[in-house]
C-alpha cells in the first residue's frame, strides 16, 4: 500500500501533431495523498481539465506514468479503466450531468447499476446518499424539478454513493450562485473531513479553492507551484 | 441482471417519446403485418386448394388412355381404350396398391316420372368407393352378384337425388337411363364441388358391367382409378404403371405414351408450390417494408444517440463499459422493433381474419410464422440498431460530456 | 467506505481482466453453440424426411408351374348354319315350322300359293297335247307326199319320162322334203312343250319349301300371308342351325398375341350367362386374314366347342383364355419384384426448371417426360431381383423365362435364388 493514492510522473499530453502540436500537459509530476482535498487552479487552457481527465481515466496521457493506488493505469485495458472509474472514482461536473426525466434516486443509483448491485441494496445505499446530501425528501423528483444546488447535490450523492477512493470534481460550482456554491463546497469539504474522501477539484474561483487542503496552479501545461 | 435493467431503461426511453417511437415502429408494424397477412392468406389458399383436391383423394392415380400431350401445346394422340384386363393387370402386377377401380362414364339423360336431368353416369366396380372414399347416406352398396351380372341397379349422388326425386326417398324407386330401367339401391354422402368446379354429387353410379353392356354397349374402360397404399410412393407406382401399360399397349421405346397417369398428389404439390412461391414473393415485397422500417429505426436511433450524447458521456464517466452502452442502445432498438413486431402481428392477424372471410379461404393461425415474424423484427432491430449503438459506444467521453 | 478500502484496486483490475477473458470465452462458446444448434436443426430438418429407414414389403419365392394364357373375346356360333330362302315369289299360305322346332331333311317348312304354278302346268300340258297333235298331222302330210312322189315316179317310168314333167316331179320332191321338215319341227315342238311342262311342274314343287338339313330353327323371318318377292336375291324365310351340340367359337386374337396361338391349343372360356362355369374349347384354325377395327388389328381364330347340355347358345359372348405356354416346376416371383429398385439407386424424376416454372400454369396432366428407353427390365434377358438380407436389400441376378403379368418365372444361373427367399416388392416409407 502506497502512501500516495495518486502519483503522476512526467505526464505529457499533446494534442495534434508536428507544428500544430499543442502541449496541454508538459511533463507534469503530481502526488496526491489519501484523504487529501486538492484544488487545481489556473486559467482556461492551462491544462488543469486535461489533468483531471487523465486522473479520471477518461483520457490517456501521451507520455509518462500514472499510478493509481497499486496499479499502473497506462497498462490497463479500456474495460479495466471503466471498472476503475466504476469502483474507485466519483465524478461531479459543472453542468451536473444528471439524466433528464429520471428521478434523483435513479440518478444516484446509476453507478451502482453498473456495479451489478442488487436492487434492494442499491436503493438503500442511494437513499442514504441522498440523505447525506440533505435531499432525503426529494428522491422521486426529476432534475427538472430541482434547483441547481439541489441538482449538484444529487450529482454529489451519485458520485459518492459507491464510496469511491477519489472524487473528481470539474468546476462543481461553475453554474451555481455564490450561496449555492458555498453550500456545495461546505458539503464537499465535510465529506472530505468526515469520511476521508480524497477530492480533486478543478476550479478557477479562489474562494472555492480555499476549501482545499492544497492548491495547485497550472499555467501553460505545467504546474507552477506546489505549496 | 443488468440486461433486465437495460431493458427497463430502453422501455422507459421508448415510452418517454410515444409519438416518435410509434412513427419509428410504423414501418416494422406495416412490414410484419403485411408478411403475416400474406403468409396467413397464402397458407389459407393453399389449404383450401389442397382440401379441394383432397376431396378427389390424395394418394389417387387416374390412368386414362389418350390425352397424352407432348411438349408445350403439343399434339394430342387419340388412342385405344382400356379394357377390364388392363385394370386386372395393374391389380395383379403392381405392388403397393389399395384399390384398382376401372370406370366408364358418360353423360346421359335420366328420367324419373316427369322429372328428367342430364347427368353424369359412372359405371364402376366396388373398389371405386374404397378408392375415392365415398360413403353411403342411405341404402346399400352393389352386391358382388349385381356387379358380376351387370344388374340394373344404381346409387345416386346428392344432387342427382335432389333433382330427380326431390325430397322423397329414392331407395327402391326406379329411374330410367335411355331404354334401361334402374332400381335405386342407395344414396351417397355429399362430396361437394371438385377443384375444377364440377359438382361431384351430380352423378348416378351403376355397376361397370351394366354400363358396358347396357348403356355404352362396349367393353371399354375409360378410366382406371388407383388408390395407392399408405406409405407407398405414388411416383414409384406411377412409373410402374407407365411401364406396365407401355408393355401392354405395345408402345415401342421411341414412342410416346398413348395414355397418361395423373397423380393427385403431384397436382396438389404443383398448386401448393405455386401458391407458396406467390406467398414467398409477396412476403418478400412485404419484407422490403420491414427493411424500410429497420432503416427508420436506425434513423431514429441515430438521432437519439446524438441527442443523448451527454448522457452517454456521463454513463461512460460513471463507469459504464463501452459494451454496456452499446447494449443499451441495441436493446432499445430491438425493443422498438419487437414492439413494432408484436403490433404488426396483432394487426396482421386481425387483417387476416377479415381478409380470409372476404376471399373465402380458411383462416389458418401459424404459430411458426408468427414466431418467425417476431424474431425477424427482433433481428431487424439488431441489424439496424447496431450501427447507432456502435456509434454511441465509441463516443469520446470527454467530448460527450462537453456536448451541448 | 469500509468495503472499498479493503478492496485492492489491483485485485479489482485482475478480476475485471479475468472477467473479460471469461466473457470472451463465453461469447465464443455461445457463437459456436448457436452454430452447432443451427447446424443440427438444419440437418435434422433436411434429413427428417428420410430419417426413418423404409421398411420393405416382401413375398417369398415359390416353386411351381406357370401357365401363360392369351385372352380373347368372341361369339359362339353353330358349326353349320343355313338360311332357307325361296326362289319363287308369291304369297305364303302356310308355315309348317316355327322357332326352336327341330326339323329333318325334306320336311316341308312353308307353302307358297301354288295356283299360278298349277295353271302354268295345265297350260303346258295342253300345249304338249297340241304339239303332239301337230306332229301327227305332219306325219300324215309326209306320208301323203311320199305316196304322191312314188306315184309320180312310177307314172314317169311307165311313160318313159314323159309324164309327169320333170318340173312337176321336182315340185313333188320338194313338197316331200318340206313335209319331212314339218315332222321334225313338230317333234321339236313336243320336246319344247314337254320341257315347259317339266319346268312348270318343278316350279309347282318349289312352292313347298323343305328343310335342307337336320337341325333346329333359329329364326323364322316371315309370316303367313306375307308376299315373298324373289327378284335378285332369295329372300330368307328361315335360319336353320345344324346340331347345336357341336358349336364353334370365333374369337379375335390381338396381333400381339397371335404368334403364340396355334391350332390344337386348348382353352377355357366363360360366358356371361353362366359366370361361374368354365367351358372347354380347342383351337382349330387361326386365320391368316387380318381384321382391322379402329386401328386395332386382330386375327380371327376358330375354336371347336362341345355343347352336350345345350347350355351354350349361338351369339353368346365368350371370354377365352388360351393356354399358350406352360412352364413346369420353375421358380416363381411376383412380377412387381422385378420392378423394384432401392431408392438410393433409383433416380428420382426431377421437376425441370426452377422458380419460373413453378409459376407457369401447368395442365393437371403430367408431361410424358420419358420415352420408354428407360425400361430397364428386359423381357427375356438378365435382370435383377432384390432380396432382403438382414433387413437390407441385396441384388440377385436372374433370367426371366416367362411372365403372365402377375407372376414371372425366373431362373438364376448359379442358383443364387432359392425357394422361400423373400423378394422385395416395394418400400414403405413411414409417414410423418
Amino acid at each position: 500500500m502506497y502512501q500516495d493514492l495518486i502519483e503522476l510522473r512526467n505526464i505529457t499530453k499533446i494534442y495534434g501533431e508536428g507544428h500544430a502540436a499543442v502541449h496541454a500537459l508538459d511533463h507534469i509530476d503530481l502526488r496526491i495523498r489519501r484523504g487529501e482535498f486538492v484544488a487545481m487552479m489556473g486559467p482556461s487552457g492551462s491544462g488543469k481539465s486535461t489533468c483531471l481527465n487523465i486522473l479520471g481515466c477518461l483520457d490517456s496521457p501521451t507520455g509518462g506514468s500514472y499510478r493509481f493506488d497499486d496499479v499502473q493505469v497506462e497498462s490497463l485495458s479500456l474495460d479495466q479503466r471503466a471498472a476503475l472509474r466504476r469502483n474507485f472514482l466519483g465524478f461531479i461536473f459543472q453542468g451536473f450531468n444528471l439524466l433528464n426525466r429520471t428521478s434523483a434516486l435513479e440518478n444516484v443509483e446509476l453507478p451502482l447499476i453498473y456495479r451489478r448491485m442488487p436492487v434492494r441494496k442499491r436503493r438503500e445505499l442511494a437513499l442514504k446518499a441522498l440523505d447525506d446530501v440533505g435531499l432525503a425528501g426529494w428522491a422521486e423528483h426529476t432534475p427538472g424539478e430541482l434547483s441547481g444546488g439541489q441538482q449538484q447535490r444529487v450529482a454529489i450523492a451519485r458520485a459518492l454513493v459507491g464510496h469511491p477512493k477519489v472524487l473528481l470534481a470539474d468546476e462543481p460550482t461553475g453554474n451555481l450562485d455564490s450561496a449555492r456554491s458555498k453550500e456545495v463546497m461546505e458539503m464537499l469539504s465535510g465529506f472530505n473531513r468526515r469520511d476521508g474522501v480524497t477530492i480533486v477539484m478543478v476550479t478557477h474561483e479562489p474562494d472555492m479553492a480555499a476549501y482545499a487542503d492544497r492548491q495547485i496552479q497550472f499555467r501553460d501545461g505545467v504546474i507552477e507551484a506546489v505549496p | 441482471m443488468i440486461l433486465w435493467e437495460i431493458y427497463l431503461l430502453a422501455q422507459r426511453t421508448i415510452l418517454r417519446n410515444v409519438l416518435r417511437s410509434s412513427l419509428t415502429m410504423l414501418g416494422i408494424v406495416i412490414g410484419v403485418g403485411a408478411v403475416i397477412v400474406m403468409v396467413t392468406l397464402g397458407s389459407g389458399t393453399t389449404a383450401k386448394v389442397t382440401q379441394n383436391i383432397s376431396k378427389l383423394g390424395t394418394d389417387i392415380l387416374y390412368v386414362r388412355p389418350g390425352l397424352g400431350s407432348h411438349g408445350p401445346g403439343g399434339l394430342r394422340i387419340a388412342s385405344k381404350q382400356f379394357e377390364l384386363a388392363d385394370a386386372e393387370a395393374i391389380q395383379n402386377a403392381i405392388a403397393g396398391l389399395q384399390a384398382v377401380a376401372p370406370t366408364t362414364d358418360s353423360n346421359r339423360q335420366a328420367i324419373v316420372g316427369s322429372a328428367n336431368r342430364t347427368t353424369w353416369v359412372n359405371g364402376v366396380t366396388n373398389a371405386y368407393f374404397t378408392a375415392l372414399g365415398w360413403t353411403l347416406a342411405d341404402g346399400r352398396w352393389f352386391s358382388d352378384a349385381e356387379q358380376k351380372a351387370g344388374k340394373s341397379v344404381c346409387l345416386l349422388g346428392q344432387t342427382a337425388q335432389k333433382e330427380l326425386f326431390g325430397s322423397t326417398s329414392p331407395i327402391g324407386q326406379a329411374l330410367r337411363l335411355g331404354k334401361v330401367s334402374f332400381k335405386v339401391v342407395g344414396t351417397l354422402q355429399a362430396k361437394g364441388a371438385s377443384t375444377f368446379g364440377q359438382d361431384q354429387d351430380d352423378v348416378i353410379i351403376i355397376p361397370l358391367r351394366t354400363m358396358q353392356r347396357r348403356i355404352a354397349g362396349k367393353a371399354d374402360v375409360r378410366n382406371i382409378v388407383i388408390a395407392v397404399a399408405p406409405g407407398v410412393s405414388t411416383q414409384t407406382v406411377t412409373a410402374d404403371i407407365e411401364r406396365l401399360m407401355r408393355v401392354r399397349r405395345g408402345i415401342k421405346p421411341n414412342q410416346y405414351d398413348d395414355f397418361n397417369v395423373r397423380d393427385m398428389k403431384e397436382l396438389i404439390d404443383t398448386f401448393t408450390s405455386t401458391t407458396m412461391v406467390m406467398t414467398a414473393l409477396l412476403s418478400a415485397v412485404a419484407g422490403v417494408s420491414l427493411l424500410v422500417g429497420g432503416i427508420g429505426i436506425m434513423n431514429t436511433m441515430m438521432v437519439s444517440v446524438t441527442e443523448r450524447t451527454r448522457e452517454i458521456g456521463t454513463r461512460l464517466a460513471i463507469g459504464a463499459m463501452r459494451e454496456e452502452v452499446l447494449l443499451q442502445f441495441l436493446v432499445e432498438a430491438v425493443v422498438l422493433a419487437t414492439f413494432g413486431g408484436i403490433l404488426g402481428i396483432l394487426l396482421g392477424l386481425s387483417a387476416s381474419v377479415v381478409g380470409a372471410g372476404l376471399i373465402g379461404v380458411p383462416f389458418i393461425f401459424k404459430p411458426g410464422t408468427v414466431a418467425l415474424a417476431f424474431f425477424f423484427s427482433g433481428a431487424v432491430g439488431v441489424a439496424f440498431g447496431y450501427l447507432p449503438a456502435k456509434k454511441a459506444a465509441q463516443l469520446d467521453p470527454i467530448e460527450a460530456l462537453r456536448y451541448e | 467506505m469500509s468495503d472499498n478500502t479493503e478492496l485492492s484496486v489491483n485485485a479489482t483490475m485482475t478480476q475485471v481482466a479475468a472477467a473479460g477473458r471469461r466473457k470472451r470465452l463465453v461469447r465464443w462458446g455461445a457463437v459456436l453453440g448457436a452454430a452447432l444448434v443451427t447446424t443440427i436443426i438444419v440437418a435434422a430438418w433436411s434429413l427428417g424426411g428420410r430419417g426413418s429407414a423404409p421398411s420393405y414389403q416382401t413375398q417369398p419365392v415359390r416353386r411351381g408351374d406357370l401357365a401363360i394364357t392369351v385372352v380373347a373375346t368372341g361369339n359362339l356360333q353353330a358349326t353349320n348354319q343355313v338360311q332357307v330362302g325361296s326362289e319363287l315369289s308369291g304369297i305364303l299360305v302356310a308355315l309348317k315350322a316355327d322357332y326352336n322346332d327341330t326339323v329333318r331333311v325334306g320336311q316341308p317348312l312353308a307353302y307358297l300359293d301354288d295356283s299360278k304354278y298349277r295353271a302354268a302346268v295345265a297350260r303346258s300340258r295342253a300345249e304338249l297335247a297340241s304339239a303332239k297333235a301337230n306332229h301327227k298331222e305332219a306325219l300324215a302330210t309326209r306320208q301323203a307326199q311320199e305316196k304322191k312322189l312314188a306315184r309320180q315316179r312310177k307314172t314317169r317310168e311307165l311313160t318313159e319320162n314323159k309324164l309327169p314333167s320333170q318340173e312337176d316331179l321336182e315340185q313333188t320332191e320338194a313338197d316331200l322334203e318340206r313335209a319331212v321338215a314339218g315332222v321334225e319341227a313338230a317333234a321339236a315342238a313336243i320336246e319344247k312343250a314337254q320341257a315347259t311342262l317339266q319346268s312348270d311342274e318343278t316350279d309347282l314343287k318349289k312352292t313347298v319349301i323343305y328343310s335342307p338339313i337336320n337341325g333346329i330353327v333359329l329364326s323364322r323371318d316371315v309370316e303367313v300371308g306375307q308376299t315373298v318377292a324373289a327378284s335378285l336375291q332369295a329372300p330368307v324365310l328361315f335360319t336353320l342351325a345344324e346340331d347345336l351340340r357341336h358349336m364353334e367359337l370365333q374369337v379375335d386374337v390381338d396381333e400381339a398375341d397371335v404368334g403364340q396361338v396355334q391350332p390344337g391349343q386348348s382353352s377355357e372360356f366363360t360366358v356371361d350367362a353362366y359366370p361361374d362355369r368354365t367351358f372347354q374349347a380347342q383351337i382349330t384354325q387361326v386365320r391368316y386374314g387380318a381384321q382391322t377395327t379402329e386401328g386395332v388389328v386382330t386375327y380371327k381364330s376358330v375354336l371347336r366347342v362341345e355343347n352336350p347340355d345345350l347350355l351354350l347358345r349361338p351369339g353368346m359372348t365368350a371370354t377365352v383364355n388360351i393356354a399358350v405356354l406352360k412352364i413346369e416346376n420353375t421358380l416363381l416371383v411376383p412380377s412387381a419384384a422385378l420392378r423394384f429398385t432401392p431408392e438410393q439407386l433409383a433416380q428420382k424424376p426431377k421437376r425441370e426448371g426452377g422458380i419460373v416454372n413453378a409459376f407457369m400454369p401447368r395442365p393437371p396432366f403430367k408431361r410424358s417426360r420419358k420415352m420408354a428407353g428407360d425400361d430397364t427390365q428386359e423381357k427375356n434377358g438378365k435382370t435383377q431381383l432384390w432380396t432382403l438380407k438382414e433387413n437390407q436389400p441385396a441384388a440377385v441376378a436372374v433370367e426371366v423365362r416367362a411372365t403372365d403379368g402377375a407372376t414371372t418365372a425366373v431362373s438364376s444361373s448359379n442358383s443364387d435364388l432359392k425357394e422361400g427367399m423373400p423378394v422385395i416388392l416395394f418400400a414403405v416409407t413411414p409417414k410423418e
